[in-house]
């Protein structure tokens, strides 16, 4: 087969979950009303009591806000796969004339590409809270979001399918989500941890950290140099790492790993 | 004509249950080949295996020269499978699922609309194409399913229980629509629990119980297999006593013969070939033969002599 085959299933691959995309219109406006509550609330007011040095907590808690949407809308992939997986679908899946790698890559990017764009609504929310002026700026944090969402949306699917069974899965994806979230700069910058040191490092080696940092370097560079996890060019080599190790394990894992026979 | 399918010493394992238990057995191209065996024998099992949805646990299988193990890859270029279970999202509706399906298996996109809707005109179900796959129908949903099987015409075509939930003209309509996909040179397989159906399409079949194969050959070639399985009816006037039973018994090579008001009943193998003899006998005896019947075994003789018999036997 070749390569124009594979980029030809992998895009039919990856339109799967985008079809699926309408199913989803009332769990997507309570998303997006929840986020605007937070952004126009809860965030204004937080950032009343916070002061973090010469840190805007506002800015900075907004784009950590719109992270975690991103972060749960991937997760919810995992759980997607869950439910196609009991369907059998996965086992059909399996079975059509398509290389398992290029299976792997098109459910992630598809996933990704859902996830995108059900947090889309809040990313203009950011855009326009934050005055991101610069289309540059603007295009890199959507090209950002996509490629995060993908990474993440991948794991959630992998993990669902090394678990085959949605309590399991509900149990650990309950667990990282607290964990992933909570112990990352999502909600507080690096510095304001420092105090207690396990946190600390686990902040500090926690991609969702690297990520969300990523996204304010974009939208609010001046103000956030200083106060990031790490420098810009760390923070880029350590999620092109991440990714890579991502994408590297689900496609072994895949090929080596994963069989059909799900919900049964 | 080659093997297009070569499975062996095949187990495929389920925790310490063993599904599949060392299945040796060839597929010849361009056959239609049977698979029978009772619920739980390992059909879909080893199917899927033949379509790399499921891993042997010991054992390959090779499609065209591919191995499962070593490169699924290819195989699964040459193979297709009908599943047992339907299967769609339930948001799907059946002509964007068929459309994708296509498109996935090689169709453009101008193509696959065009082949989708003969498809579901051909299987009637062109009025349901934009319902919500969760408010069809057992049988629509069944005949959307053998749909992809007759859109991808893959080499090897796997139907597992195609007709199963079909009404009758349907499951005419659909056996001639395998016929056809034979013709154009197609290898098939279909697992079934329908000895009309086995009958009616099979060239070979092979059965298998408790993940073994159990007897294989095409149905005549099985039917005659049974010991003394087919059996011939005379209805007799004149004197019959236990000295024509013998001679009958002698001249036709076996034991099992009665007679019960006036019609006498000789159990043989290849009773086509047998009758003239038997009605030599008869007249030599100054026996007159009013009508003569042969009733051959059925295929659900063949299913239960295979497989039945064994459930009482073995263990
Ligand atoms: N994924 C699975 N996990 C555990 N056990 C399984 C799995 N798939 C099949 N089995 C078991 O393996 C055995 C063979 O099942 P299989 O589906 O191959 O039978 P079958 O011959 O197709 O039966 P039927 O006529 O009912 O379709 C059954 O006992 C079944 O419970
Ligand atoms: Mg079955």
């Amino acid at each position: 087969m070749s390569l124009k085959d594979d980029l030809r299933a992998l895009a039919l691959v990856a339109f799967w979950d985008v079809r699926k995309l309408r199913r989803y219109t009332f769990f997507l406006a309570m998303r997006f009303s929840w986020f605007l509550l937070q952004v126009l609330v809860f965030g204004l007011l937080v950032a009343n009591m916070v002061s973090v040095g010469d840190l805007d907590y506002y800015k900075f808690y907004v784009v950590g806000a719109f992270m975690a949407v991103l972060f749960s809308m991937s997760m919810v992939k995992g759980h997607d796969i869950v439910e196609e997986f009991e369907d059998g679908l996965v086992d059909y899946q399996l079975s059509l004339p398509v290389k398992r790698k290029v299976l792997a890559i098109g459910r992630a990017i598809g996933g990704g590409i859902s996830a995108f764009l059900h947090s889309l609504p809040m990313l203009i929310v950011v855009v326009l809270v934050l005055g991101v002026s610069s289309l540059s700026a603007v295009l890199a944090l959507a090209l950002a979001s996509f490629v995060f969402a993908s990474s993440l949306s991948g794991i959630a699917m992998g993990v669902a399918l090394i678990l085959r069974s949605s309590d399991r899965l509900d149990i650990l994806m309950g667990v990282s989500d607290s964990l992933l979230v909570r112990i990352s700069t999502i909600f507080y910058p690096i510095a304001a941890i420092s105090g207690v040191a396990v946190y600390y490092y686990l902040a500090k080696v926690n991609p969702v950290s690297h990520m969300v940092d990523a996204l304010r370097l974009i939208a609010i560079p001046e103000e956030y140099q200083g106060s990031a996890v790490s420098s810009p060019e760390v923070i880029l080599m350590f999620l092109a790492g991440f990714a890579f190790t991502a994408i590297l394990s689900s496609l072994f894992l895949l090929d080596r790993k994963i069989e059909g026979g799900y919900g049964r | 004509m080659g093997v297009a399918v070569k499975i062996r010493g095949l187990v495929k394992k389920f925790g310490n249950f063993a599904a599949v238990n060392g299945l040796n057995l060839d597929i010849e191209e361009g056959e239609i080949f049977g698979l029978l065996g009772p619920n739980g024998s390992g059909k879909s099992t080893t199917l899927l295996i033949i379509a790399t949805v499921y891993k042997p646990t010991e054992g390959d299988v090779e499609v065209h020269g591919h191995s499962v193990t070593k490169s699924p890859d290819e195989v699964r270029r040459l193979v297709g499978i009908a599943f047992q279970e339907p299967k769609a999202l339930w948001v799907d509706n059946p002509y964007e699922l068929l459309v994708w399906h296509a498109m996935v298996v090689g169709y453009s996109f101008l193509d696959a609309r065009r082949a989708v809707r003969e498809i579901m005109e051909e299987l009637e179900i062109w009025e349901h194409r934009g319902k919500l796959f969760s408010e069809l129908s057992g049988g629509t949903r069944k005949k959307v399913e053998i749909a992809k099987l007759f859109l991808q015409k893959p080499k090897v075509a796997i139907f597992d229980e195609p007709t199963a939930q079909l009404d009758v003209t349907t499951r005419h309509k659909v056996w001639d629509m395998i016929e056809a996909l034979k013709e154009e040179r197609r290898t098939i397989i279909v697992a079934t629990n329908d000895m009309a159906e086995a009958d009616r399409l099979s060239d070979r079949l092979g059965i298998i119980y408790k993940g073994n194969l159990k007897a294989l050959g095409t149905p005549a070639e099985l039917k005659d297999r049974i010991p003394a399985g087919d059996v011939m009816e005379f209805s007799i006037e004149g004197q019959a006593g236990e000295h024509l039973l013998a001679a009958l018994s002698r001249a036709l090579n076996t034991e099992r013969v009665n007679l019960t008001n006036g019609t006498l009943k000789v159990y043989v193998n290849r009773a086509e070939e047998k009758v003239a003899v038997a009605i030599e006998t008869l007249s030599k005896m100054g026996v007159k033969v009013r009508s003569v019947s042969i009733k051959e075994p059925t295929l659900d003789d063949v299913f239960f002599y295979f497989t039945g018999a064994q459930l009482r036997e073995g263990r």
